[in-house]
């Protein structure tokens, strides 16, 4: 053994993840210091700051690519466009918790640094090329979430999903990990580049190749517990309904994204064994797209459906990256970004309508708000239109370009299923609108809008629409946002 | 231009909102001028078609995925775009009278304009996904004016039926439409047509087609999914005659007619259409005469004359397209007429039921006239401008060119469905003002207001003078429509009467005769039993898949999802064994060396045996406390191994470890019930067992297939030369944990250490009840004992049950 090599750094590719990371650790200690109890809005307004400062931070990268860390993380365009998106889902998921959290009675400074360390546990998953670096980012964000999912500390259905959350999460995490050290046992490797340079080598001996599959099916194991694709989807509506609703809106739109576009890379890496993975990914997107979808059917708790509509649209999302290497991860970046504006949105309301000691959760809640909050009907028939998939919404844009690349990419009985479970899809969003604008109300609700909420609504609202009317610069910024990303 | 003409429909709808309850009707006036002046602009742009030309305008949208918003018109759209405006002006007028007083008469006028503009759109669209977009759009607008009367129950049923109908056979249409684009390159109308060869040769030319037919069916009310259209009646009249006669219903029929030059001459299409639209032409035909509600009779005739034009569509022949034509324009001027005039009735004598209706021309002299002869242009009585489309389409049926015995079929079924067509405009008539003065309508009845009357009026008139001399004339309008449809340059004439006596007149007679016969016998046929098998009805076929899928999607949630974590954990792992056994099976021991009992000393037998037997009084154990000493004897037999493979550090480690868990464990379990709950059956235990034996077996596979590979060379022995020449220690372990990776020990210490931080945090910040506080918002401090029922049962133990699944939502909202 020579001298110790230190590996070169180049910590400019990191900016965003360290001003996001870094930033989380100081406001945790300036939120015990220097804000008051009962003004903790203002540890709120510093994270959004924060957010904000990263994602200018990151503008400046544009232009440049590289790896740093002996190759463990990388900095290229799509990790930089992932960046911002999930800089948006953070600040959003700030921004409606700002009120949320005192009406609730559950204001904990910490709320929002522990954002600000999953925000960076995702990126990191973004910038993640190698397995050890995605397993960092995925525990950084899924035990920050441990403890979100849990904060509505009082209240049992929180604990209860906090819990079942940590449970299903270690079981996936050791998957995880047990599959990297079968895979590294086989390939010698733990880089997405080094597993894919082994590949490439075939063929290779029969226990190797065991070893490599074994592994390879842990860590889709592992990774299907963190996107919800059926059969690991269990845990979504239970920890959903239980969590508070801001984090709910963060888990569906967070976890899900950066765990999808690390296995977009992963699913890249692995393009010479196709045979072997696609399948798998064809079944567990089939099986998420039709269960759910029927799931989401039955739900009269709003809350929850939205817990199964995340799943479907994860089957969809699914649909993208497996034609990555086509035209696919452009279209999953756009969906993503869709999906995520919306899918805020949609929370957004669902938290306007929410009050203490009681969730307004089931659809008979929404019943005749388009008589008392026009303007709030409005915002969340948009969001279920682009949810549903209904032109001219983001929604429509995400799932055309999907099912056309999907097409193209030779999966036209994945697209056949997707459209027609789209049709089933139609059917419980619709049910949403109509109760909105065709019913008397059954009950008092009354919805509080505060002005984080009405921003974030507003922010959202508008992109949806605007994405969906107007995608061309969107498209565009994605389309160059992939140059790199050749697999 | 063209795009200026959707637009302004779409961006003027808010100022539909201006019209308020307490308004009068010159709101209604002056919205009428948006349509109006969308017509008179259509209207000055049509000399450039009927010259032959066509009108284009294109703004890329999202030029990368091949959407382009490109607008033409050509005949075809000309002749829809100035019906969709020209009746617009008049419904928007209309509304004003009939929606008098009603608060939520903006609501309706916006929607109205923006379903104008989508109609629009729709028909100038050039482009098959722009195409598609104003499709879904008409929908989701028509959605709101169907279930404008929110507060029926039918009348949300009726929007929601016809909701998911048309959406979900938009959704086949969108991918019918793809494949379509795929097939031809391109997804510009006209680029599309000019591939009809290269279409017609491609394999998707079937999946294409039957797609977009199913997308032009649901959305023109054909058999089988006609039974949405009568549901859709529950709108505001003026919604029905616009949407349900006019416009909107004809837009599967229009579509077919625009790939109908280059498209159609193929057995799918020719069989498809005819078929599908004779059997909803019959069926409609029948169905009207048993209709009690006039709106219910009216719709049913539409489904009729709708199976008649996707008939024509099909069909090939000479006259066709020509007919097509005809047919659309007088059902529009008719159609839209009668509906309104319905309205009027409805609205003046609060009924719709013909039983509950008659003798009305006394009271409503002018709507009775107006409805007259309307109905006699409906049932194909000379002079009129329905029997002039009557008697082109007899001319294409006689001449339809299919096969022999089909084609008979054919003329039979027209020929029938204008005997059914006199028969119940006779009844709509007779029923609503001849006879004895209805049971059921208000006390005093009066003539409508003239403003609900004007577009009737102007329909009619037009219905009855187009055909007094203004035949020529309304054919040279028509034939860069039928230009548009045709393939072989048919030609569009129009007469009133035929300059010899032919099969066509002979027929048109016959049936107008046997019709008149027919009405002696109108009690007989309204009670005749419907054509259709009982199990055939459209509207309980939907009931019962509705119900359906939401029955099985809650079947499915609750046995999946019902809040056990252990349950979750057990699908989990048993999706393990069926993904990583495969792999195992397939490659695996074929090449792998199982370990061999060669060398095993008795005492590590001994060790591995009694791991099993910890392991079995673990999962046996009465006690908590029993349970848990078991489970630490597998620990220290684990520790036992690790020194005979003289292991002395792991197994310290291994020691401590298990020590400390007890330790712990026995501190919790101190606060929790003594024995164990059986929370599962004894066949739910073995099950699990099988699970828990098969998936440890896979495991252990797995770890046999690793052992068995050495891809990376062993590390340790460099770490045994080095240690002593680089970390200047003799224990290699201790080197490795405080200089080769002595950064890593660093990071552990401070990850111990910050946990330590979280813990205290924890503990302080957790909140300590506060007796002073017994108002009901004191939180719920849950007791350990609930939270272990919570991780065995999920439910057990929670303080209030809460609901897990959502009850079967009931249908119609």
């Amino acid at each position: 053994m020579e001298s110790l090599q230190i590996p070169p750094v180049d910590l400019r590719l990191l900016t965003p993840l360290l001003i996001v990371v870094g930033w989380a650790g100081a406001l945790l200690l300036i939120d015990v210091f220097f804000v008051p109890d009962g003004r903790k809005k203002i540890t709120g307004y510093l994270a959004i700051a924060g957010l904000a400062v990263a994602g200018l931070a990151g503008i400046p990268l544009w232009n440049l690519s590289g790896s740093t860390f002996s190759g463990m993380l990388v900095l290229d365009r799509y990790s930089l466009a992932l960046t911002w998106i999930f800089l948006i889902a953070g600040a959003l998921s700030i921004a409606v918790a700002l009120d949320y959290l005192p009406r609730h009675a559950i204001e904990q400074g910490e709320y929002y640094p522990l954002i600000m360390f999953a925000v960076g546990g995702m990126i990191l998953m973004a910038q993640s090329a190698d397995l050890i670096t995605l397993f960092l980012g995925i525990e950084l964000l899924s035990i920050t979430l441990y403890i979100l999912t849990g904060f509505a500390y009082p209240r049992v259905a929180s604990e209860e999903a906090g819990m079942k959350y940590l449970v299903l999460g270690a079981f996936a995490a050791g998957f995880f990990v047990y599959g990297i050290a079968l895979i590294f046992g086989a390939t010698g490797a733990t880089s997405l580049a080094g597993i894919a340079a082994y590949l490439g080598r075939q063929p290779f001996a029969p226990q190797e190749e065991t070893l490599f599959l074994a592994g390879a099916s842990l860590v889709l194991i592992g990774f299907s517990f963190k996107i919800a694709l059926v059969p690991f989807h269990m845990w979504t509506p239970d920890v959903y309904e239980g969590s508070p609703t801001p984090v709910a809106a963060f888990m569906s739109v967070g976890t899900k994204g950066a765990a999808l576009a690390a296995l977009l890379r992963v699913t890249l890496a692995l393009e010479e064994a196709q045979t072997f993975w696609l399948p798998i990914l064809a079944v567990l997107a089939a099986a998420t797209m039709i269960l759910g979808n029927l799931g989401a059917l039955g739900q009269s708790n709003l809350k929850r459906m939205l817990a199964y509509s995340s799943i479907g649209h994860a089957g969809y999302i699914l649909l993208g990256i497996m034609v990555a290497a086509e035209r696919g991860a452009e279209a999953f970046l756009f969906y993503i970004l869709a999906y995520t504006l919306t899918n805020l949105g949609a929370f957004g309301v669902l938290i306007a309508l929410e009050q203490r000691g009681e969730a307004a959760w089931s659809i008979d809640d929404f019943a005749g708000l388009y008589q008392r909050r026009p303007l709030l009907a409005v915002a969340m028939a948009l969001f279920m239109f682009s949810l549903a998939g209904v032109p001219p919404t983001a929604g429509f844009m995400g799932k055309f370009f999907i099912f056309t690349a999907a097409y193209a990419g030779g999966l036209g009985w994945l697209v056949l299923i997707g459209v027609l479970t789209s049709a089933i899809a139609a059917y419980y969003y619709l049910r949403v609108v109509v109760k909105m604008f065709m019913q008397e109300p059954v009950r008092e609700v009354r919805p509080e809008l505060t002005r984080g909420l009405n921003t974030e609504i507003l922010i959202a609202g508008v992109a949806t629409l605007i994405l969906g009317l107007l995608p061309t610069p969107i498209v565009l910024l994605v389309e160059r946002s992939l140059v790199a990303l050749g697999g | 231009m063209l795009v200026l003409i959707v637009l302004t429909a779409l961006l003027m709808a808010p100022l539909g909102l201006f019209a308020r309850h307490e308004s009068r009707p010159v709101v209604g006036w002056i919205l009428a001028l948006i349509p109006l002046a969308l017509f008179v602009t259509i209207s000055a742009l049509a000399p450039t078609v009927l010259a032959g030309g066509r009108v284009e305008q294109a703004i890329p949208w999202v030029p990368r995925m091949g959407l382009e918003l490109r607008f033409a018109l050509d005949g075809l759209s000309l002749l829809f775009a100035l019906l969709v405006s020209g009746i617009g002006t008049l419904i928007v007028l209309y509304t004003a009278y009939y929606l008098a007083g009603d608060p939520g008469m903006g609501r309706f006028y916006l929607t109205l304009f923006i379903f104008m503009g989508a109609m629009l759109g729709l028909v100038l669209a050039d482009n098959v996904l722009t195409m598609f977009m104003f499709w879904e759009l008409t929908s989701v607008s028509s959605y709101l004016l169907v279930g404008y009367k929110h507060d029926y129950p039918s009348a949300r049923r009726g929007a929601q039926m016809g909701l998911l109908i048309t959406v979900g056979g938009g959704l086949a249409l969108l991918v019918g439409l793809v494949l379509l684009g795929n097939a031809a390159g391109s997804y510009t109308i006209s680029e599309i047509l000019a591939a009809g060869e290269q279409i017609k040769a491609s394999p998707l030319y079937t999946p294409a087609m039957l797609l977009i037919f199913a997308g032009c069916f649901t959305k023109s009310a054909q058999f089988p999914f006609h039974f949405w259209l009568p549901n859709a009646m529950q709108a505001p009249t003026p919604a029905s005659a616009y949407l349900h006669s006019a416009t909107m219903v004809k837009a599967g029929v229009y579509l077919l007619a625009r790939l109908h030059p280059t498209l159609s001459d193929t057995p799918l299409w020719l069989y498809t259409l005819t078929i599908v639209g004779m059997t909803t032409m019959l069926i409609g035909a029948v169905t009207a005469n048993r209709r009690d509600d006039i709106k219910g009779l009216l719709a049913y005739s539409t489904i009729s004359k709708l199976g008649t034009m996707v008939l024509l569509a099909g069909m090939g022949g000479p006259e066709a397209p020509a007919a097509l034509v005809a047919t659309i324009l007088a059902h529009a001027l008719y159609k839209g007429a009668l509906f309104m005039l319905a309205g009027a009735v409805d609205h003046e004598a609060g009924t719709r039921s013909l039983s509950q209706l008659g003798g009305l021309r006394r009271a409503m002299p002018w709507t009775a006239a107006l409805a007259i002869l309307s109905s006699l242009s409906m049932a194909g009585v000379p002079i009129l401008f329905g029997f002039v489309a009557k008697e082109e389409q007899l001319y294409a049926a006689v001449d339809n060119g299919l096969p022999p015995g089909f084609d008979i079929l054919v003329l039979i079924a027209v020929v029938t469905s204008a005997v059914f067509g006199v028969l119940y405009s006779w009844r709509l008539v007779s029923g609503v003002f001849f006879g004895p003065r209805g049971s059921g309508m208000k006390e005093h009845v009066h003539e409508a207001p003239a403003g609900m009357l004007l577009g009737p009026a102007l329909l009619t008139t037009l219905s009855v003078v187009l055909p007094l001399g203004l035949l020529p004339a309304t054919a040279t309008l028509l034939q860069p429509a039928v230009n548009a449809i045709s393939n072989e340059g048919a030609k569009i004439s129009l007469y009133l009467l035929p300059s010899q006596i032919g099969l066509p007149l002979i027929l048109s007679m016959t049936a107008l005769l046997i019709g008149a016969v027919l009405t002696r016998f109108e009690p007989q046929i309204v009670a005749a039993p419907s054509p259709l098998p009982p199990w055939l009805n459209g509207d309980r076929i939907y009931d019962a898949a509705v119900d359906g899928v939401l029955r099985g999607a809650t079947i499915f949630t609750r046995t999946l999802q019902n809040g056990k974590l252990r349950s979750y954990m057990t699908w989990a792992v048993l999706t393990l064994v069926v993904v990583v056994a495969p792999p195992l099976a397939l490659f695996g021991f074929g090449g792998l060396a199982l370990p061999t009992l060669d060398g095993v000393e008795p005492f590590e037998f001994v060790s591995a045996l009694l791991i099993p037997i910890g392991i079995v009084a673990t999962l046996n154990a009465r006690s908590r406390l029993g349970g848990i000493i078991a489970a630490s004897f597998v620990g220290l037999m684990v520790a036992f191994i690790f020194v005979i493979y003289s292991a002395p550090d792991l197994a310290l480690t291994q020691l401590l470890v298990e020590i400390l868990t007890t330790v712990f464990l026995v501190l919790l379990f101190a606060v929790m019930p003594a024995s164990f709950e059986r929370l599962s059956s004894p066949s739910e235990r073995s099950r699990d067992g099988l699970i828990a034996v098969v998936a440890g077996m896979v495991i252990a596979g797995v770890a046999f297939a690793a052992s068995s590979v050495t891809q990376v060379p062993n590390i340790s022995a460099a770490f045994r030369t080095e240690s002593q020449s680089q970390g200047f220690g003799d224990n290699v372990v201790n080197v490795i944990l405080v200089d080769f990776r002595g950064f890593d020990t660093l990071g552990e210490i401070v990850v111990l250490f910050t946990a330590l931080l979280g813990i205290y945090a924890m503990l302080r910040l957790r909140p300590v009840a506060d007796p002073t506080r017994d108002d009901e918002e004191t939180p719920l401090q849950p007791t350990l004992p609930e939270v272990a029922a919570l991780l065995g049962n999920g439910q057990a133990g929670q303080p209030a049950p809460r609901e897990r699944e959502a009850p079967v939502a009931g249908k119609g909202h």
